[in-house]
């Protein structure tokens, strides 16, 4: 059984297991259980990737398997792995690790809760480890499938609106993907041959110029609608504030991503020309992302709101760098989505903790929290801090390299939009302190307040796990970042060529 | 500097700010192999920064916050004094005069904050006004700050006088009118410091609390620490260890420029002297011939106004909250209104499904007329 | 006559022997509930014979001709029907249709060999009385419910409007043979048809063959008819009546009309846009469950033609496979409403809030089954959908792919307000707690397994697939 493939087997089996289980606490144990043995299976590949890179294999992609599924498209299911998808993979290990801690007293539906969660889990991790375009979408799109009722039953405020919002306009997004995507299988032989909807041999060939005009912007906007790309972003806000705990965890840490990841991974690769073509529309979108969600979560009062806005904002940076076309800025998006995916989930956890005790979201509401429980304080402090990139944390690694590989671009265009996503830093910085000082510091607003509790164990097992992993990166990033410089290495062999 | 005491000593005086400074002495040969320009705008900033640290700080009543201004104006000094520089040998001199006061003005600023923590901590305010005739009560403290007061007024033989006095060199040769400005500085300089000084060891004895006396050893140990060595490390040949292009040189002293920085310091000391040691008038009246000039000075020019105006009235209100709306009542809004359009259009073609079913019919007849009409006479096949 | 011949209409010969025992069974047994399980192991095996014994060939010179693929859209119809049955068991056993049992059963049945014939048919008269048996009976078995008003009403608004169809399908016809002189499908398809004329006849045949497929704008029957029947019957209609249409639509345009080929493409393409939009817009209004269905089936029906205007083999072999998914999917949700509306008697969307409360598993096989039309993975219905787009995209229509992606979307809102009604929405009296009977627990199960695995055996499509043919 290839390792691979056991990423999908392990969470369906643990659904499996769930759907016969009747006792709530047989039910979060089995979550958990199943769930940890998928995150050190993720940290085992982790060092089986390093060992084979170690002992001299350097294709592109390693433990590579693939299966004829429907031979007359030649559609495969085609699975293998990066530097990139590796690292990726450990993310979403973390993530839904930490997710179903922190869900830990969900009491209503308690086990179809964790099975949406886990079947949600399991579209990423299907998407990650894809190679083949059909494959990959399938995975895709069976991420969006459990969102609306994850949002719908469990979430919060106005959850009806949210979750329809969220899930039409995110199939809405992956409607132009999909044309994108059968855009790209019909010119993948232009020189004759067979089609294909395998990435890899997608990426030798060189698809007409006419047709990629027509397709880059259909792959790229379908895959920004989840990345939150302005202005398609607007599902964000109400969605991460309606859902619940875990799922907003999930959905801003990880699925936010797959837009990153596919717009990086489909669209960037495979029409290199186009990309660089139209690169300047995108950038002016993304770049106005970033400064647009920085500066829009200055005036929200609403915790869940912020951080929905400062999703906005790191992801678009993701786009931004990705947008950039050189290895500097390439790896900086890749280290932007590991940091800010665990540092939202870590904001979400706190949020909905606090939530929890305090009843509320609204930071007028709040004050003088660092008394009465000093660990969520902390942590909260800690994430803010790798929000506004303090060195010492993910945040600025990430943000670094981005603005490093930002800034090689030499023409004007560049210099101005790099600048403007450089000031959000400022824009960050405030947002985030001006909360903890109103929530956490100063007095208490609301006596009933004083009595809340601080974290209990099973809070305080994926704080913890978070908080390690963002200082873990901030202090020694640089075998990720060797990681996925090597892994780079393809595509900007397919850029250089453009240059040429 | 409404931090602890300790954490101003540490961050206020010698290190955190001087970040700046460090930062443009380490890109030195950039700014000035590359440009030289930007060492000018950097030598006009930190003049005005010194000169108006030093007026705002001559009007201030919390001691902490004169201290704040005086750490300001003493960078101001050593940007300039950067900002003047040369690269290389004698050239370098305000490089390495910057980063001499840079090394003395830690001593004696972290000396002062920690002295008026001390005072702090026996008098339980930080109001000037509510201080006097401390010299009796708490010696240690008072010798302590003596000395810093001295140092940082560019008294010879203490530190500041020899760091400073480089500067003044340097801003000579580079432009006369550097040298002007800084000249009236180090006299307000002067004046401020003894006028904190004169206000708080001298003056009427006001009520107390409880009995001033001087810290504990382990408070005042530092004290007596840092005012030995403000003492003696204006001897350090610094130019022997820190220079432009790492090679050291000799620096000889410039008697036309020491005695009149000298002699204005002495001036400025003489004048608070005159308005301080004890209570007097003269204070007043100065005030009020200044007019309404003292009043901006008083409030520090208004700059925190305006940052706080840009930051609310102009961030907040014009960007963020027009964004915030914008986000929700027209991004949002498109989205909505599409599902708004879809559904109003469902409702009013519901009538076409009338339940008669000659409607249906005549439907179906006109749906064959129109292929008919496109397919055969418009399309020609 | 070689009689040995005849096993290649075997499909209608078993059949008409079915019918044949359930006329006698009718007149000998007196509990007629015990025909029940008679005539649906006797369809069960008829089903599993389909299978072996197959031949190719043709008969009453030319008249009558099958082929494997034939067979298969055969057997296909044959799976949905025996699961039709399957449902229709617990509705039968009803006192009120105690009478009626075994013309249940005759009616169906005739009507399947009518549409049988219609897809074996060699020319066009055969296929004309394929058609006719297939509606006739069909227009009865709308009206079964004889004392209800809008039964009844459904079966007249049939019948007039499958008469007045089939009398311009009939001009058509005889046009055609007016024009080439002939009837016979492998003379037509050589001919080379460029000629006003016949682009009238093609537009007339169309029209009436759109109508048997809800196609827009020949569509206005199916609401208020599938409302009004039984809903056994309108699962039947929406889905074996449907698809034999579409199977032999698919097969006429790629035979005999393959010369107009530029013409029918163009017209399929308005008509297809017209399809999805007009089904979507009007599904997002609707209470009812059955109108529900209704105009997401005329959507579907929209999203098939884009297989179909996919020319090649390509095309063919994904309105079959999608034909088959659609099969297990529209009769998994139409298998729960009937369940639900044998015990409750609720047919409106406002009675299904709550629903998960009292009867999780039929929620959730609801929910699948409308996953499935939506097309979500990983249930065939993506696969299906998928691969219809991939036939349209081969021919470069990439704006009605895009178009078609789009009604895609908006049909997952409505079917989302169904779901959110069964899983989200509170109800205070929610439809008590059902305990369905064998017979319908083991048809839903047979949908559930089709629509999960359906889209992991590659080799089911590749079957298909190398079955079909293009132009």
């Amino acid at each position: 059984m290839d390792i691979l493939t056991s990423f999908i087997l392990i969470p369906v089996l643990t659904v499996l297991a769930l759907l016969f289980c009747k006792e709530l606490k047989n039910i979060r144990v089995i979550a958990a259980v199943g769930m940890t043995i998928q995150l050190l299976q993720a940290i085992r590949l982790v060092f089986i990737y390093l060992a084979e890179r170690a002992s001299g294999n350097d294709s592109e992609m390693i433990l590579k398997k693939s299966y004829q599924w429907f031979e007359s498209i030649n559609i495969q299911y085609a699975v293998g792995v990066d530097g990139i998808s590796v690292l990726m993979i450990l993310l979403t290990g973390i993530i839904i690790f930490t997710g179903i801690f922190t869900s830990w007293k969900m009491e209503y539906l308690t086990k179809e809760f964790f099975i949406s969660l886990i079947v949600l889990a399991t579209g990423v991790f299907g998407f990650f480890i894809s190679l083949d375009l059909f494959t990959l979408f399938l995975f895709y799109e069976l991420a969006v499938l459990p969102m609306y009722l994850l949002i719908g039953i469990w979430g919060t405020g106005k959850k009806e609106y949210a979750a329809m919002k969220l899930t039409l306009m995110l199939m809405g997004g992956s409607a132009l993907l999909l044309v994108g995507l059968l855009g790209i299988y019909f010119n993948s032989a232009p020189d004759g041959g067979q089609l294909t909807f395998n990435i890899l041999e997608i990426a030798k060939v060189t698809i007409p110029i006419e047709a990629q005009r027509f397709f880059f912007p259909l792959t790229f906007i379908g895959f920004g609608v989840l990345g939150a790309l302005f202005p398609f972003h607007t599902w964000s806000p109400d969605g991460h504030a309606s859902a619940p705990t875990a799922v907003s965890m999930l959905h801003a840490g990880v699925l936010m991503k797959l837009g990153g990841y596919g717009a990086f991974r489909v669209a960037m690769y495979l029409m290199p020309e186009a990309a660089n073509e139209m690169a300047w529309i995108f950038i002016i979108l993304t770049s106005t992302s970033v400064i647009y969600g920085a500066l829009g979560a200055i005036v929200q009062t609403d915790l869940k709101y912020i951080n929905a806005y400062s999703s906005v904002s790191h992801c678009g940076l993701v786009l931004f760098a990705v947008l950039m076309m050189n290895q500097t800025a390439f790896d900086g998006a890749i280290l932007q989505m590991l940091s800010h995916g665990l540092m939202t989930a870590l904001f979400f956890a706190l949020i909905g903790m606090i939530y929890e005790r305090t009843g509320t979201r609204d930071i007028k509401k709040m004050g003088g929290l660092m008394k009465v429980m000093p660990f969520l304080a902390v942590a909260y402090v800690i994430a803010g801090f790798a929000s506004l990139g303090l060195p010492g944390l993910s945040g600025f690694v990430a943000e670094m390299t981005i603005f490093v590989g930002a800034f090689q671009n030499e023409d004007t265009f560049h210099r101005i939009v790099t600048i403007i996503a450089v000031s959000s830093i400022v824009v960050t910085a405030v947002y985030i302190l001006r909360v903890v000082g109103k929530i956490l510091l100063g007095p208490m607003i609301d006596e009933k307040h004083s009595l809340i509790s601080d974290a209990v164990w099973h809070e305080k097992i994926p704080i913890f796990v978070l908080l390690f992993t963002i200082i873990a990166m901030g202090i020694a990033p640089l075998w990720m970042s060797d990681i996925i410089w090597e892994s780079l290495g393809p595509i900007v062999d397919k850029l250089v060529m453009l240059t040429n | 500097m409404e931090g602890p005491t300790p954490v101003s000593a540490l961050i206020h005086a010698a290190t955190m700010v001087v970040a700046g400074v460090f930062l443009i002495a380490r890109l030195f040969p950039i700014f000035a192999i590359v440009a030289p320009n930007a060492l000018e705008v950097v030598a006009v900033i930190g003049g005005f920064s010194s000169i108006f640290a030093a007026v705002i700080a001559c009007t201030q009543t919390d001691i902490k916050r004169i201290l704040a201004f005086s750490t300001m104006s003493q960078i101001g000094y050593m940007m300039l004094a950067l900002g003047v520089s040369g690269y290389g040998a004698e050239a370098g001199l305000g490089f390495m005069a910057s980063m001499f006061h840079l090394f003395t003005h830690a001593m004696f600023k972290a000396l002062l904050f920690l002295g008026a923590g001390a005072i702090i901590h026996a008098i339980h305010t930080n109001n000037l006004s509510e201080m006097g005739n401390l010299r009796k009560y708490m010696p240690i403290t008072h010798i302590t700050f003596l000395i810093a007061c001295l140092a940082i007024s560019g008294i010879p033989p203490f530190a500041g006088f020899f760091s400073k006095d480089e500067i003044l060199v340097a801003a000579y040769n580079h432009n006369q009118i550097y040298f002007w400005v800084e000249w009236i500085v180090a006299g307000l300089t002067a004046f401020y410091m003894f006028r904190l000084y004169f206000g708080i060891f001298w003056g009427k004895e006001k009520k107390y609390e409880h009995t001033p006396h001087d810290a504990p050893f382990s408070m005042t140990f530092p004290l007596i620490f840092l005012a030995i060595a403000s003492a003696i490390v204006g001897f350090i040949p610094f130019s022997n260890f820190v220079t432009s292009d790492g090679l050291p040189f000799d620096i000889q002293m410039h008697w036309e420029i020491a005695l009149p920085s000298i002699g204005i310091a002495i001036f400025g000391i003489i004048v608070a002297f005159v308005f301080y040691k004890k209570e007097s008038d003269l204070p007043n009246r100065a005030v009020a011939s200044f007019g309404s000039f003292y009043k901006y000075a008083l409030n520090k020019f208004y700059f925190d106004e305006l940052y706080l105006f840009v930051a609310k009235k102009v961030i907040f209100k014009r960007f963020s909250s027009p964004i915030a709306w914008f986000d929700r009542h027209i991004i949002d809004a498109t989205m909505d209104g599409v599902a708004t359009i879809t559904n109003y259009i469902a409702l009013k073609i519901k009538g076409l499904q009338s339940g008669q079913l000659q409607q249906y019919a005549s439907v179906f007849v006109s749906g064959v007329l129109l292929l008919i009409v496109i397919f055969i006479y418009l399309i020609s096949v | 006559m070689d009689f040995n011949q005849f096993i290649i209409m075997k499909h209608e010969l078993l059949l008409t022997i079915t019918v044949m025992v359930l006329l006698v069974a009718e007149l000998t047994i007196n509990d007629k509930k015990r025909i029940i399980p008679i005539a649906i192991s006797l369809f069960g095996l008829h089903t599993a014979l389909g299978f072996f014994w197959n031949e190719s060939g043709a008969l009453f010179g030319g008249m009558y001709q099958t082929s494997e693929l034939i067979i298969l859209m055969k057997n296909i119809l044959n799976i949905g029907v025996f699961i039709v049955l399957l449902q229709s068991a617990n509705w039968l056993r009803k006192p009120e249709n105690f009478n009626k049992i075994s013309e249940y059963f005759i009616l169906l049945f005739s009507t399947l060999i009518g549409m049988n014939f219609m897809i074996s048919s060699g020319e066009f008269l055969m296929f004309y009385l394929g058609l006719e048996l297939a509606t006739i009976p069909m227009a009865a078995l709308v009206a079964y419910n004889t004392f209800n008003q809008k039964s009844a009403e459904a079966g007249v608004k049939l019948i007039l409007s499958a008469a007045f169809s089939s009398g311009i399908m009939l001009f058509g016809i005889s046009l055609f043979y007016g024009q080439f002189g002939s009837t016979y499908f492998q003379e037509l398809g050589m001919i080379s048809m460029d000629t006003p004329l016949a682009i009238l006849a093609l537009i007339f045949f169309l029209s009436g063959l759109s109508f048997k497929i809800s196609l827009v704008p020949f569509h206005l029957w199916t609401a208020d008819v599938y409302e009004g029947a039984p809903v056994n019957i309108t699962s039947y209609l929406s889905v074996i009546s449907k698809g034999a249409a579409v199977f032999i639509l698919t097969i006429l345009l790629f035979t005999i009309f393959k010369t107009m080929v530029e013409v029918w493409t163009n017209i399929i393409y308005i008509i297809a846009i017209l399809t999805m939009t007009i089904g979507n817009l009007f599904a997002i209004r609707q209470q009812n469950i059955k109108r529900f269905l209704a105009f997401s089936s005329i959507a579907q029906a929209g999203f098939i033609l884009l297989g179909i205007i996919g020319t090649s083999s390509l095309g063919m072999a994904t309105v079959i496979y999608f034909m088959l998914i659609y099969i297990f999917s529209n009769l998994g949700a139409f298998g729960v409403v009937s369940v639900i509306s044998d015990y409750s008697g609720k047919e409106n969307i406002d009675d299904y809030n709550g629903l998960y409360h009292s009867n999780p598993k039929l929620s959730l096989v609801m929910m699948l089954s409308l996953f499935s039309l939506a097309g979500i993975p990983p249930i065939a219905g993506f696969f299906g959908k998928f691969f219809l787009f991939t036939a349209a995209a081969e021919q470069g229509y990439y704006w009605l792919v895009l178009i078609a992606v789009i009604n895609a979307t908006i049909s997952l809102y409505y079917y989302l307000i169904v779901v959110k009604a069964m899983f989200i929405n509170k109800n205070d009296t929610p439809i008590a707690k059902i305990k369905s009977d064998n017979y319908a627990r083991f048809a839903l199960v047979i949908c559930v397994v089709g629509i999960f695995i359906i889209g992991f055996f590659g080799s089911l499509f590749e079957y298909i697939n190398h079955l079909s043919f293009g132009i």
